[in-house]
């Protein structure tokens, strides 16, 4: 044996390992403590560790987790906390665990000192996740805020402005279809024109047939001739008729595209009250806002809160991870030969968090005490082939409870979060309602139940959040400003509660927040019943101004339109009346001549009669 | 210089002072360790036994440097054997598949071609290079030492600056 080194290695060595005896408690609580803040963002803190060698064991009378985002509160606190790793996957670098025992879990203790740790670095611009751009969204939506105030809206109210020329379509339309009407006037003109010049072949037609004397025609021969030039006569105005026909129907189909289009100035006139309603900011009583205006920031700054949690577990529970530990390589190589393994292991693996909530005697009316199970917390589910799951159940004196189940699934390509939450009884209180300029107030005392479905597959996100507000009380900030305000207050004072419920989605496009409460459907009754002979009046004042900048435009319009259309119209007319006067004309002078050729040839027939029978 | 140091002790040693049979000893513990990677549960416990064992540490030392230089040679073939009995051997699969489930036989990296094979040829090489060195020693003492001692090379390094130098400072601090 070498007493030499037996006397200053071996010594030396065993005590090394005394004191590490002796501190590793320590050592391994600030390693657990420090990873734990790493994760969290915020002070942890472990009392009293103790490791145990034979078996493996690691105890602690209490660990503080504080609120990143409230660091004078905990997120949680434990009683005493338990488990043993196994000691041959240990020898192998993986930790274990089978159970870990959680007991006196409660929720949001107060912190008797601060819990925030130091700031660090802002991190650099990122990918922006679904839940994260839903955050943003979730503030911009809270901060829209309709105008109810009757009096800001008489105050503001300068239709005159409004009224400018450039901005109506009417008026615009109706210069529009001036330009129509003197366009199609031209047209009808050289149509017009066209017909002048068939008056005088009318006229000439109608001349020769005047001229045409009975007396003269003693011959059936002459009468004939005189027949045939009446009917060329005839089939020639024919033309001219059949000609001026078709010239009439296109002016005729002009003028009734024109005079459609003119009743289309009723729309027109119609949609200008519409958009000079819109610009001088009155509100139309049917629009489901006014709650919206009462809970939405509040609420959807809450959502943004338990978002912004939702964020931290998408990003902090781990994929899978396939890819191999960085090791230094070996000085020689080889090659590592696998051989069937009876069951393979994660780098980590916590199977089972059984959380106990304390005794009812020692529970402090003031906090949550949780009770529930955690699976399978690990740094790879595809190798455990279990996804991370949360049940817990809370409960606190006075009735108070709540459930919350999740599960975090990270074995798909995709990984898939979902949350179903529900809160019953919660008494709660300092909920600020309203906003600076419309209602401020706050709920002081109220009772609520609510639950909320949360799926975040990928990117995607959808939730379901419905909450009942019961037995609450109101205290109103100021007094009422306006008529909305005051009915709104009114309505407010009579009700003990109401329902709201709001949904948070996108599919492939853009997040969607809907925000729905029965809160809107009792304000808006009572709203309209009372202000809606202002907002009647109101709209009535616009309308007529904007019926009466229009008005002008259109009389002047309509003058001009009907003096061109009757102009035209009474040349058709007179012109029409004319080819009339000459068909008819020409028609009696073919039947006297018909009856004529008829009468001369009886004649004729009778003196041949007359010869056969005369003695020679 | 520390291997010079090392040369000279061994040398000196092969002379006089220790035993043969320390000196093969440590001369045959070496040669194992000096085959096989570093960083494996065998080579830390073979470490701890040439500490342990009144063995010469300048021939441990020196034969760590000349069988590491000769595994670096032989890699394939150690390679080669340690293939043939991880694969080739399916009799020994059994084996291997209860160390590789067994908690502690993983961190020995059995399952590394070039670990096995270094380990299982440096120990066939264990009894050849103990009894080789015993040999040796012996024969060095009766015949080869003067004439060790007139070579050129062994008259640079006993007489090298280096080694003074390293000699006055260990007899200080000693």
């Amino acid at each position: 044996m070498r007493k030499k080194f037996v006397y200053f290695i071996l010594i030396p060595v065993v005590a090394l390992c005394v004191v590490v005896y002796l501190f590793v408690d320590r050592w391994v609580e600030s390693g657990l403590e420090a990873a734990g803040e790493a994760i969290v963002g915020a002070r942890v803190e472990i009392d009293n560790l103790h490791l145990s060698l034979s078996p493996i064991a690691i105890q602690f009378t209490r660990l503080q987790v504080a609120n990143s985002k409230d660091p004078w509160k905990n997120l949680f606190e434990t009683g005493k906390v338990q488990f043993s790793l196994n000691f041959g996957q240990l020898l192998r670098g993986k930790y274990i665990i089978e159970t870990m025992e959680v007991n006196n879990l409660i929720l949001g203790t107060k912190r008797t000192t601060d819990g925030s740790l130091p700031k660090p670095p802002p991190p650099p611009p990122s990918h922006t996740s679904a839940v994260a751009e839903l955050t943003s969204t979730l503030g911009n939506e809270a901060q829209k805020a309709p105008v109810f105030d009757l009096n800001k809206i008489r105050g503001e109210l300068k239709i005159d402005g409004l009224l400018n020329t450039q901005n109506l379509r009417t008026v615009q339309y109706i210069d529009t279809l001036k330009l129509q009407v003197r366009d199609a006037s031209q047209q009808w003109q050289t149509t017009l024109n066209d017909v002048e010049k068939s008056k005088q072949r009318l006229a000439d037609v109608q001349a020769s047939i005047n001229a045409v004397n009975f007396n003269e025609l003693k011959t059936v021969q002459s009468i004939t001739a005189t027949l045939n030039n009446v009917n060329n006569a005839y089939k020639g105005i024919n033309d001219i008729n059949e000609t001026f026909k078709n010239r009439r129907a296109a002016v005729t189909s002009q003028l009734d595209r024109l005079t459609t289009s003119v009743n289309a100035i009723d729309s027109y006139a119609r949609s200008d009250y519409e958009m000079v309603r819109r610009l001088a900011r009155v509100p139309d009583l049917s629009t489901q806002g006014i709650a919206k205006l009462l809970l939405g920031r509040e609420i959807l700054q809450k959502v943004s809160t338990y978002l912004s949690w939702i964020e931290f577990a998408r990003t902090t529970v781990p994929k899978y991870t396939s890819k191999p530990e960085n090791e230094s390589p070996p000085r020689f190589k080889g090659q590592d030969i696998h051989f069937p393994v009876d069951r393979a292991y994660p780098k980590w693996w916590i199977k089972k968090i059984a959380i106990s909530g304390g005794e009812d005697k020692n529970q402090n009316p003031e906090y949550f005490y949780a009770k529930g199970e955690v699976h399978n917390i690990t740094n790879d589910q595809r190798i455990t082939g279990y996804p991370l799951t949360i049940s817990l159940a809370g409960s606190r004196a006075g009735g108070s409870a709540f459930t919350f189940d999740a599960s975090f699934d990270r074995r798909p390509d995709v990984p898939v979060d979902t949350y179903r939450v529900t809160a019953s009884n919660v008494p709660t209180s300092g909920i600020t309602f309203g906003q600076a300029d419309f209602v401020p107030s706050r709920i002081t005392k109220a009772m609520i139940n609510s639950s909320a479905e949360v799926t975040v597959p990928g990117d995607h996100f959808d939730s379901n959040i419905k909450i009942a507000f019961r037995d609450l009380a109101l205290v109103f900030d100021r007094s009422p400003q306006g008529d909305i305000e005051r009915i709104t207050r009114d309505v407010l004072a009579g009700i003990t509660g109401f329902n709201v419920g709001l949904r948070l989605w996108n599919t492939s496009g853009p997040l969607d927040v809907a925000l729905t409460t029965d809160l809107d459907e009792q304000l808006t009754a009572r709203t309209k019943k009372v202000v809606g002979d202002e907002f009647a009046k109101l709209q009535n004042d616009i309308r007529a101004k904007v019926d009466q900048r229009i008005a002008e435009k259109r009389a002047e319009f309509e003058k001009m339109f009907n003096q061109k259309k009757d102009e035209a119209l009474s040349q058709l007319k007179g012109y029409e009346s004319l080819v009339n006067q000459n068909l008819a004309l020409l028609d009696g002078k073919k039947k006297d001549l018909d009856a004529r050729i008829e009468q001369e040839k009886k004649k004729q027939l009778e003196n041949a009669v007359k010869g056969l029978f005369k003695t020679p | 210089m520390f291997w010079l140091q090392i040369i000279k002790s061994f040398i000196s040693v092969l002379r006089s002072g220790q035993t043969p049979r320390q000196i093969a000893g440590g001369f045959a513990l070496g040669a194992i360790v000096g085959l096989m990677p570093f960083f494996t549960l065998q080579g830390l416990l073979l470490w701890l036994v040439i500490l342990v064992l009144d063995v010469n540490l300048s021939a441990a030392l020196l034969a760590v440097a000349l069988f590491a230089l000769l595994a670096y040679i032989i890699d394939p073939l150690l390679h080669a054997l340690g293939y043939f009995l991880l694969v080739d051997s399916s009799s020994l699969h059994g084996l291997w598949t209860s160390l590789y489930n067994a908690p502690i036989a993983p961190l020995t990296r059995f399952n590394n071609t070039v670990v096995l094979g270094s380990f299982v040829a440096g120990f066939i090489l264990l009894l050849p290079v103990y009894f080789g060195m015993h040999h040796f020693v012996l024969a060095y003492r009766t015949h080869l030492h003067t004439k060790v001692e007139q070579l050129k090379i062994y008259q640079i390094i006993s007489k090298s600056t280096l080694v003074k130098w390293y000699d006055r400072i260990k007899n200080i601090t000693s």
